[in-house]
């Protein structure tokens, strides 16, 4: 039997890369998934490919009240939503010197405020339940010194206050709130590093590679699983060893 | 042997923590080796091959491991729960021991069973484990990452784990293999059986799930990281019910 057999579980972000592969991955391990996106209606085909069964639902982080109504569609059908990842999240490469206002609102907005949205809608029927699990994926760069962009940088620092706040918040209704903090990914927002950057990453790794996206999914599946009853306001960093 | 299931070795395998994580091995198909000092009373059933060993013992360590290596035909990962919570007679006071409470011997006590153990058994291991790599797991504590009253020379043997995860995942990664820490909160037995009511009260007030940790929830964690985990090192990760 599958680690999440019997749960249900929203997925954000969930047309490509690291979204596509938790899609899979949850849905491999016995969970009834559903997953929404901002706009890439051929990149949510390919992910609902991997994963017979899965909802996917066209609705931006940032768009609040079309998040009520995913969130409402899927209680309805499933009775509750029992696993959140917030997983949705952009990034540019600029320096700050060069990065526009619009440019920091989108990072912070998508990274953030879709964090929060998305939360407060499926909360309400966690706290109801009194059960759930959130897991938010955040990043390396959120929790420790690196080079990367600053909003970026500053978003995914945001994810780690948030999740530590969330998780004192909501522990009373036995709802857990985790963190998930992947280093780089063979196909993740670092992929555009130049290579003198990548290289100087790979030195660093005690693994001396890159992050598969397949083995933090599965990370992940055990993190929000029952068997992981305890933990709670935990940022895991997963990043080969930098 | 390639469809044989993980090899496991897990010191402090009788203990309250270790016998739910050799069980939680066993029930993920790995095969299992652990050790004991005293057999711990509901012991009787661990699964797994059982070797005496006094963890203070360096070349016990080293012949140990050697020896269940032989045995297991290669060792895949290592989870370390053997410790000690008290080095200092238990009065039946409602505090921990304070410093002064600490003599040299305690202190040396302390530190020889939960850190020194884990060191010179992973310098065996990084040899023994190579060249397919593995996950070494060590069993820290909340107290050793996170201010809570507890004895001193507990917090630092505790958190002296920690700090060689780290320095030991940088020497070994390039070996593949990976070293964590599991640091959880207060469980339902185990060392916090020497938990003053007092502190166990103060930590459930604190405690954002109302609860103690279950043993089984402890030993989950250890099992994912030992088997299934490829990926995550150097880490210490905290199980304490969002503390």
């Amino acid at each position: 039997m599958g680690l999440l057999a019997g749960k249900t579980a929203l997925i954000t972000g969930g047309s490509r890369g690291l979204g596509r592969a938790l899609v899979e991955t949850f849905a491999g391990e016995g969970a009834r998934v559903a997953f929404s996106y901002a706009r890439d209606d051929a990149g949510a085909s390919a992910t609902a490919a991997t994963a017979p069964g899965a909802k996917a639902f066209r609705v931006s982080v940032l768009d609040a009240p079309a998040t009520g109504v995913m969130v409402a569609d899927l209680e309805q059908a499933w009775g509750s939503i029992d696993v959140l990842v917030n997983n949705a999240g952009v990034s540019q490469n600029l320096p700050l010197a060069l990065m526009e206002e619009d440019d920091w609102d989108h990072v912070m907005d998508v990274n953030v405020k879709g964090t929060f949205l998305t939360s407060r809608a499926v909360l309400r029927g966690m706290i109801r339940r009194k059960r759930g699990v959130v897991l938010n994926i955040g990043s390396l760069v959120g929790t420790r010194m690196m080079e990367a962009p600053v909003h970026y940088c500053a978003s995914k620092a945001a994810i780690k206050g948030l999740t530590e706040g969330l998780a004192k918040e909501v522990a009373r209704y036995g709802i857990r709130v985790l963190c998930l903090a992947p280093g780089l990914l063979e196909d993740g927002v670092g992929r555009n590093l130049p290579d003198y950057r990548l290289a100087d990453y790979l030195k660093h790794c005690s693994l001396g590679r890159l992050g598969g996206l397949a083995e933090v999914a599965r990370c992940a599946a055990f993190l929000v699983s029952d068997a992981n009853g305890y933990m709670s306001g935990e940022t895991v960093v997963i990043d080969g060893g930098m | 042997m390639a469809d044989a299931g993980p090899a496991c070795v897990v010191f402090g395998g009788s203990g309250a923590v270790g016998r739910e994580v050799c069980r939680a091995l066993d029930a993920r198909g790995a095969r299992v080796g652990y050790t004991f000092l005293h057999r711990e009373a509901g012991s009787a059933d661990v699964p797994g091959i059982a070797r005496r060993l006094d963890v203070t013992d360096v070349a016990a360590v080293e012949a140990t491991l050697e020896a269940f290596h032989a045995e297991l035909g290669r060792i895949d990962a290592f989870v370390h729960c053997a410790a000690v919570g008290t080095t200092v007679p238990y009065t039946g006071n409602t505090a921990h021991h304070v410093m002064a409470d600490v003599d040299e011997d305690a202190w040396d006590a302390m530190i020889g069973v939960n850190a020194k153990s884990a060191f010179f058994a992973v310098r065996r291991l990084g040899a023994l484990m190579r060249p397919a790599g593995g996950n070494v797991v060590l069993f820290g504590s909340i107290d050793g990452v996170k201010p809570a009253p507890s004895p001193v020379h507990y917090a630092a043997s505790k958190a002296a784990l920690s700090g060689m995860a780290k320095a030991m995942a940088k020497e070994l990664g390039p070996h593949n293999i990976r070293v964590n820490v599991i640091a959880p909160g207060v469980l339902d037995g185990g060392v916090s059986r020497v938990l003053p009511d007092d502190l166990r009260a103060e930590y459930l007030k604190h405690c954002g799930l109302k609860r103690l940790g279950r043993l089984e929830e402890a030993a989950s964690l250890a099992a994912w990281l030992a088997t299934e985990n490829t990926l995550i090192t150097a880490q210490t990760l905290i199980v304490d019910g969002a503390l």
